[in-house]
């Protein structure tokens, strides 16, 4: 399963005693250069082995990568194959992360429910999702929806069972605390059990971002005729290594995208206690 | 009704897993503006006496009163501060603060006004916007305290609401306690096992004991209000309160289990 980067977690943790915004910064300056310059130096390896022990046919060769993205950008191929695969991925994410959601919830908060579908769901997760693929392009065709089925496939577990476990974990003597103040059904609701899964949907929704785009990724791969994993699937057909690492180095751009996006926002919206996003990892 | 604040007649309670007699027949009467404590060793079932006041489980047994009224489920009447920390996480202080009036349908203006006063009483309105994770653990109870007060209950509860905290804080804290308690001349029904807590705060303090348990002792303690904790715990007789109930408790923290 995926890990959240540590990095990630702790800049939005407040640890008991909070740091100011401004403390954190300082160190991560002198950091994002060292990371810069494992990645010059890292590339400049590759270059120099592709230049004399490898042949670049195996490896292709970071300048003409770099050369083959510029002509991509140049001639509006990326822009192309880009399009599809982010809609496909924000479809995906979109309807997985909203179903699990409600899902998880409602089986959450109703136990006779949960009793009675929960295991079904769980039976269906322990399958490895991307088996389901050659059916969902045989129900949905091989167009867009397929893809964005598949995306959503995949994020639905993940937001689900996160969604489910925030509402199971409430603190019971928190619900004490609210019966106690007189809070009805509806109120517990509003001002306990929502809030408190809030945390853990958006774990949910973070780790299953990047599942999002391996569903469309996977889905243009196995048959389409646009897409980033088109274009991937197509060079390592042609034995073009070049243009196949071109392809994952916009996939891992456009990963890294989409975590930034989700950080933000998280950072906004759940100020308090993050250290609890490190127990759903598991999931 | 006599005017009780708290009135327990009779109260039985069996476990339910065990099938256990825990309480057997407990007879409280708590006064109008009277604190009373009720001491005993841990597991005798204190805890279970005051969840039955506040409604949370109810009794097999006999009837609970608050303020003459039978009790008949979670009781918003009731100030109820437990052990357990029971602060919303993602709330900030003031706003956990409001929550009781919030959840009343106080409107806005109104309960950011109270909650502020309340927080204010405690000594905490300068940590008003910071989470619970950022305040220290005496800060925590000080804003339980004030959640507690904002929602401006008929009786306080309160279950070992300090044995978490270090010595000294404990006291800095049960002199507040009695500072709030006095101010508002509100009712209290405290449960600890710290005796020198139920001297310090109580008018009366009473013995939990045996298995099922029942009320075994019932010791006035008359010290004056208002009341200088500090100066209680130095007065002469104190040590000699103190001798008496660990006696009326007798080896029952030790012969349990």
């Amino acid at each position: 399963m995926a890990v959240l980067p540590d990095a990630d977690v702790e800049s939005t943790g407040a640890p008991t005693v909070p740091v100011p915004a401004r403390d954190r910064a300082r160190p991560n300056v002198s950091l994002f250069g060292g990371r810069v310059l494992v990645t010059v130096a890292v590339l400049a390896l590759w270059e120099l082995a592709s230049r004399t022990v490898v042949d670049p046919f195996w490896i292709g060769r970071p300048t003409a990568i770099a050369a083959a993205l510029v002509d991509w950008v140049r001639t509006g191929v990326l822009a192309t194959h880009l399009g599809p695969t982010l809609a496909e991925t924000a479809i995906g994410f979109l309807l997985g992360g909203t179903i699990g959601v409600v899902l998880g919830f409602l089986l959450g908060y109703l136990r006779v429910l949960d009793a009675l579908l929960t295991p079904f769901v769980t039976a269906v997760y322990t399958l490895p999702k991307i088996a389901l693929a050659p059916l969902v392009l045989l129900w949905f065709g091989i167009g867009f929806s397929a893809k964005a089925a598949l995306s959503a496939l995949l994020v639905f577990f993940l937001v689900f069972f996160n969604t489910h476990a925030g509402v199971r974990e409430v603190d019971p003597d928190l619900v004490d605390a609210a019966r106690l103040m007189g809070a009805s059904r509806g109120r517990l609701l509003r001002f306990v059990y929502l809030p408190h899964a809030a945390a853990w949907v958006f774990a949910g929704l973070r780790l299953s971002l990047p599942y999002a785009l391996v569903g469309a990724v996977v889905g243009e791969m196995l048959a389409a005729n646009r897409g980033i994993g088109y274009l991937l699937a197509t060079a390592a057909n042609q034995f073009d290594t070049v243009h196949a690492f071109a392809a994952l180095g916009v996939l891992i751009a456009l990963g890294l995208l989409l975590n930034a996006g989700v950080s933000v926002v998280e950072a906004r919206v759940q100020r308090w206690q993050p250290q609890r996003l490190h127990r759903t990892e598991g999931w | 009704m006599d005017g009780a604040a708290v009135r327990l007649d009779g109260i039985g309670k069996r476990m339910a897993r065990t099938g256990d007699d825990v309480l057997a027949d407990v007879n409280v009467t708590v006064g109008p503006n009277e604190s009373v404590a009720i001491v005993g060793p841990s597991g005798v079932g204190k805890s279970t006496l005051l969840n039955v006041v506040a409604g949370l489980i109810s009794a097999d047994r006999g009837e609970a009163y608050v303020d003459g009224r039978p009790v008949t489920g979670p009781d918003p009447r009731v100030g109820y501060l437990t052990q357990k920390d029971t602060l919303f996480p993602w709330r900030t202080a003031l706003r956990n603060v409001e929550l009781p009036l919030q959840v009343r349908g106080v409107d806005r203006r109104t309960r950011r006004e109270r909650a502020e006063a309340a927080l204010h009483l405690v000594g905490l309105r300068d940590a008003a916007h910071r989470y619970p994770a950022q305040l220290s653990g005496g800060m925590r109870r000080r804003v339980a305290l004030a959640r507690l007060l904002v929602a401006e209950p008929r009786v306080l509860l309160l279950d070992e609401p300090f044995s978490a905290l270090d010595a000294q804080l404990r006291v800095a804290l049960q002199a507040d306690l009695v500072d709030l308690v006095e101010r508002d001349r509100r009712p209290m029904l405290l449960v600890t096992h710290d005796l020198e807590e139920a001297i310090t705060v109580a008018d009366r303090v009473l013995v939990l004991r045996g298995r099922p348990a029942a009320i075994t002792a019932d010791i006035t303690i008359s010290y004056p209000r208002p009341r200088d904790v500090a100066a209680v715990r130095f007065d002469p007789q104190f040590p000699i309160l103190l001798q008496r109930l660990w006696k009326e408790i007798g080896d029952g923290g030790a012969a349990r289990r």
